[in-house]
């Protein structure tokens, strides 16, 4: 009983004698009520015997029923609508009674509304009642069920519902009822979109104000909190899809072999960010020119799972639609999704219109390039097991990658002002909410919310996301009951940083060199310690996907990779085959590695209901075919989940369930294009032969931590050594360009002694030459002065010679 | 940690029967139920062969009406949450086919609107609580297609709410009883697209207080039946790893009546069956050792789910 204290002495006998009369008069008025019911007795006794029942235990819902054809039979004998409204008042009344015992009373509450619908009641009343009622207990879901009931009748508008929100508001913050009344009210408005868009923004500040002034008076009430998740999600982070990922990327080619094997045929893929229906030739077009006139390619959309009309993923096979075009033709293909309105989820349409193209090539099998080598005869090595032939991409990797290439954008739709004005008050909010409760797990988590939208705002970088890590740790520790939920949050986030750029992706690309001389992208996420994934919409291109050695338990979003060949998922928390239900969406999956995972050691399935299978009633549902497994314990999720696969390689060993020979004859069975299970041929027929041998051969080695450990810490000693020797190449490197450097600088230095001689040597060359013009100018002068002097001396003489001679003459 | 005392809890159940105190009187009108909660328990905890099968099934029989529906005790009138209990309890004891199931079905869907809800019974009463059961119980019957499935998802996906959560009716404040009836009725009917998987985990996991109980609504006290509303709805969106398993184990452990039997809703109050039941199916979704796995639609064991739907082995006629 609810509340009701547990009695540990034995009552004393007076009580207990009291207990049992009023056990024995209960039972018979009990009797007497249905008796009176089964014989349809509507005498004023009866009527008053079962209002006495109802007072006393309101839960007695065939009492309920007998008052209501009661009140039909009075009502039908009755013209006078005063005598009529008298019938209904007086039910009015046992109802109120009854609520007096038991508000909660299902039956109660259905009979008052049965009442009211007659239309002669006062609403006043009940207004007033109500009143009363949600005063004392202001959660009552019931009766706020029944004041949106008396609002429909007496189409009371929604701003006067609101206005009682408010006033409940007020009287205590932490009302969860009335937030939950006021996301209803505002919901219609959204929707109705009748309000002029400033008022309306006003509005919206206002709310964030009034959430605010409740979180900031209790930090720690979780009411608040849920209205602004919501009210972001209405308002700045947007909740209404958008295209996410697509592939072929922009200005791409595709080369397409209609006679290739599944391998080489190609989907149009489109991502969204939210499960969308409405995908179609209409909404997508889908368009090619030629000389003279655009005409439409027909793509047919299906969703991924196929199951459902509502997807994430939506593909179309461009084999389908080429099968009637000639080898050699070459197209290019416009796209537009949300050309014309229709793609919607449960949040509203599609945000924006979203175009590419891409080239389209068709070929036959005859033109080289296109050969057979999908068809995998030998085992898949994987990149955590077998270090020989694989190694990192240094080249960037649109040049490694044949077929799909890298895409890797986003496509988010930028916030208005006022949106953008929005998010960054509410930072601060949290911030300043912060500085005052420090350990406020509430302000934590919605900053860093906060921030996780901001970084995705900001178009090339993401500025936070340090901050919010951190802020992820100190939620660990201030909170740790939901820790698991914040170590995902905290992945998600690390996640969505690797696929973030091309750069920080190639880091995690390799490169493996397969015996025929084709190289294969493995895009590697191992050794991480991730717990949750996500962005699959950026990584649509990835065909060969390493996962190993994280925390993963679920692969819920791998549907998107519809290129995929190759996955390693081993060494993670997989804890049941219904795990692996997304990968059972990947056409082109050929071989699988989920060793060491926990598939048989946990009886509950957390994923049984997450696909289609008999349990949920799918009419595509296996369970007709497995009729024949009558010995044994049938796997069924083994053939729900595989039998639509072409799984050739298996590894499943190191889960407890893989020592099963039930289990494993059912999964040969269920995967008819199954080679290789754990690295055994199955034609050898080994399971078989193994089994008969019995104890002397042991088939699957038996699960055990140690193994497990020791493996993985044989694997990370791989690792280690492998990191250690790039480590040892890189400081080689560093050590080679440092001599570099001084051999260079001494090169440097000798040079410029050389300059500096050849410097010296010229000034001194130059004053020599100086010196010596100098000299000669000198000699020159003196030259001039004795020839001056010779001429002066012979004037002299001429002179002597003429006055001698005029002396001579006088 | 403490254990389950699953002798004094098969003791308890096994009780109940011979009970004429208070308690029982005022419980007998959905003594349908009751029924259903105890019998499940007892064959969680293994004992259900030392219930009285066939005096249970001749009573249950009596319960049923001409409209073909189940009443939660003779002489009381038929509903729908009396119907699914019925055909639940013949389920466990593999005995659907002592009941006429197109009759059973075909009381069902005339209770289905036009808006694709259901009502409880001939007046009207409207509630996912009530979606559920049909959707259930149809299932069970492997007479689903009596009633318009598409529609009936869509009334359920539309009682949404902005925590993501889902109520009685459209409007409705979200509850993790009703998020259970809602959530399994889309599990049932294939419509599990329809629920924010991540909106919706992180509103029940935060269901979860200090003393690892688990509450219904934001801000309330935490109580044992919970265990199961919020640990079946978060197993079936796969989000149970959220909670703290081991603190709700202790919880639960520590509702017992560990001298008389029975589970109650908090610590040391009064015991009934259903907070036994309810105890009991939430340390069988956290993997207690020693309790049949349950499955969290249905919310009966995984072996009789599995055996309804993967099995076509023909039972032996009863004696």
């Amino acid at each position: 009983m609810h509340g009701r204290p547990r009695t540990i002495q034995a009552p004393d006998p007076a009580r207990q004698r009291h207990e049992e009369a009023k056990t024995a008069n209960f039972q018979a008025l009990l009797e007497q009520v249905l008796h009176n019911h089964r014989d349809r007795n509507f005498s004023k006794e009866a009527l008053l015997q079962n209002a006495k029942l109802l007072e006393a235990n309101p839960e007695v819902y065939t009492a309920w029923n007998y008052r209501k054809l009661a009140v039909t039979h009075l009502l039908d004998s009755l013209q006078d609508e005063a005598a009529r409204k008298s019938v209904l008042d007086n039910e009015l009344l046992v109802i109120e009674r009854a609520l007096m015992r038991n508000f909660k009373s299902y039956g109660a509450w259905h009979h008052r509304k049965w009442i009211l619908q007659f239309g002669l009641s006062s609403l006043d009343h009940e207004y007033r009642l109500l009143d009363k009622l949600l005063t004392s207990d202001a959660r009552n879901f019931h009766g706020w069920a029944y004041r949106r009931f008396l609002a429909k009748i007496k189409k009371a508008t929604e701003e006067h519902e609101l206005q009682y929100t408010i006033k409940k508001i007020n009287e205590n913050f932490s009302n969860y009822s009335a937030w939950h009344s006021r996301s209803v009210l505002l919901s219609k408005q959204f929707l109705a979109n009748a309000i002029e868009r400033n008022t309306w923004l006003k509005a919206l500040t206002e709310e964030y104000d009034l959430v605010k002034q409740a979180f900031f008076t209790e930090p720690e009430d979780q009411s608040g909190w849920f209205y602004l998740v919501w009210l972001l999600s209405q308002t700045v982070i947007p909740s209404r899809p958008l295209l996410a990922g697509f592939w072929p990327p922009n200005g791409s080619s595709v080369a397409l072999n209609l006679d290739a094997p599944c391998r080489t045929r190609y989907s149009v893929v489109l991502c969204f960010s939210v499960p969308v229906c409405g995908v179609n030739t209409e909404t997508v077009s889908v368009r090619f020119s030629s000389k003279v006139q655009i005409s439409e390619f027909g793509l047919s959309w299906i969703c991924v799972p196929d199951n459902s009309n509502s997807s994430k993923v939506w593909i179309a096979d461009l084999a389908d639609s080429c099968k009637s075009l000639d080898a050699g033709t070459f197209l290019t293909l416009d796209v537009e999704i949300g050309a014309r309105p229709g793609i919607i989820s449960e949040d509203g349409p599609l945000v924006g219109v979203q175009q590419f193209n891409f080239n389209l090539e068709v070929r036959s099998s005859s033109v080289p390039g296109c050969g057979e080598h999908d068809v995998l005869d030998a085992c898949v090595a994987w990149p955590g097991e077998c270090k020989q032939g694989f190694s990192r991409c240094e080249q960037s990797m649109g040049t490694v990658l044949d077929g799909p290439v890298v895409q890797c954008e986003r496509h988010l739709e930028p916030l208005s002002d006022w949106k953008m004005e929005t998010l960054k008050a509410q930072i601060d909010t949290c911030r300043e909410l912060l500085d005052l409760e420090e350990d406020s797990k509430w302000g934590m988590l919605m900053l860093a919310r906060l921030l996780v939208a901001h970084n995705q705002l900001a178009s090339s970088h993401s500025p936070h996301t340090d901050e919010i890590q951190q802020l992820y740790k100190r939620l660990m520790k201030v909170d740790p009951t939901h820790g698991h939920y914040y170590d995902e949050q905290s992945s998600s986030l690390l996640f969505s940083q690797i696929t973030s750029s091309l750069h920080n992706l190639s880091v995690h690309c390799w490169k493996s060199q397969q015996s025929n001389g084709d190289q294969e992208l493995w895009l590697r996420v191992n050794n991480l310690s991730l717990s949750k994934l996500g962005y699959f919409e950026k990584l649509i291109w990835v065909q060969n996907l390493d996962l190993r050695n994280n925390k993963l338990h679920s692969l819920e979003g791998i549907e998107a990779l519809q290129f995929l060949i190759n996955l390693d998922v081993s060494h993670n928390q997989l804890s049941s085959i219904t795990a692996l239900q997304p990968i059972s969406f990947l056409p082109k999956l050929q071989a699988l590695n989920m060793k060491w995972n926990e598939i048989g050691s946990h009886p509950t399935d957390t994923n049984r209901y997450l696909f289609p299978t008999a349990l949920s009633n799918s009419p595509e549902s296996i369970s007709i075919k497995i009729v024949k497994h009558q010995k044994g314990p049938l796997y069924w999720e083994v053939y729900e989940v595989f039998s639509r696969m072409r799984l050739r390689q298996l590894d499943i060993y190191g889960n407890p369930v893989s020592t099963s020979e039930f289990f494993r004859s059912q999964l040969i069975e269920a995967l008819p294009c199954l080679l290789w299970l754990d690295g055994v041929h199955v034609s050898w027929g080994f399971s078989k032969l193994l089994c008969n041998a019995g104890a002397l051969f042991v088939p699957i080695p038996r699960v055990d931590l140690t193994d497990r450990l020791h493996s993985q810490i044989q694997e990370l000693k791989v690792e280690n050594e492998e990191l250690k020797a790039r480590l040892a190449a890189l400081e080689a490197r560093l050590s080679s360009l440092e001599s570099q450097k001084q051999a260079d600088k001494e090169h440097l230095l000798a040079k410029s002694k050389v300059v500096e001689y050849t410097l010296t040597a010229s000034v001194a060359n130059l004053a020599t030459q100086v010196q010596k013009a100098t000299i000669a100018v000198s000699s020159k002068v003196e030259e001039c002065m004795q020839e001056c002097r010779r001429k002066g001396l012979a004037l002299c003489l001429n002179w002597w010679l003429a006055l001698y001679l005029v002396g001579r003459v006088r | 940690m403490g254990e389950l005392s699953i002798a004094k809890h098969v003791d308890y159940i096994k009780s109940l029967d011979k009970k004429k105190d208070l308690e029982t009187v005022l419980t007998e009108h959905l003594r349908m139920s009751g029924a259903y909660w105890g019998l499940t328990s007892m064959d969680m905890m293994g004992h259900l062969e030392e219930m009285d099968k066939e005096a249970i099934v001749s009573w249950l029989l009596r319960c049923q009406h001409e409209s073909g529906g189940f009443s939660g005790n003779i002489d009381h009138d038929p509903h729908v949450l009396y119907t699914l209990s019925a055909v639940q309890i013949l389920a466990l004891y593999d005995e659907l086919d002592v009941i006429n199931k197109d009759k059973v079905a075909a009381y069902i869907s005339q209770l289905q609107q036009e808006d694709g809800s259901f009502a409880g019974d001939e007046w009207g009463e409207i509630d996912t609580r009530f979606s559920y059961c049909a959707i259930c119980c149809l299932s069970l019957l492997k007479r689903l297609e009596k009633i318009n499935l598409t529609k009936a998802v869509e009334f359920v996906a539309a009682c949404k709410n902005f925590d993501g959560g889902f109520g009685c009716t459209p409007g409705g404040e979200s509850h993790a009883g009703q998020i259970f009836c809602c959530v399994g009725a889309l599990a049932i009917g294939g419509g599990l697209h329809h629920v924010d998987k991540d909106l919706l985990g992180w509103w029940l996991c935060e269901r979860q207080v200090k003393s690892g109980g688990l509450n219904g609504r934001p801000e309330k006290l935490p109580d044992v039946c919970y265990s199961w509303w919020v640990l079946s709805s978060l197993v079936m969106i796969d989000r149970a790893h959220w909670i703290n398993k081991d603190k709700l184990k202790q919880f639960i452990l520590d509702c017992q009546d560990k001298e008389h039997g029975g589970i109650s809703d908090r610590p040391d109050d009064a015991v009934d069956v259903f907070h036994t039941y309810f105890g009991i199916a939430g340390l069988s979704l956290l993997e207690y050792e020693g309790l049949k796995p349950i499955d969290p639609a249905y919310a009966l064991p995984v072996d009789v789910v599995d055996r309804i739907f993967y099995s076509c082995e023909k039972k032996q006629p009863s004696h």
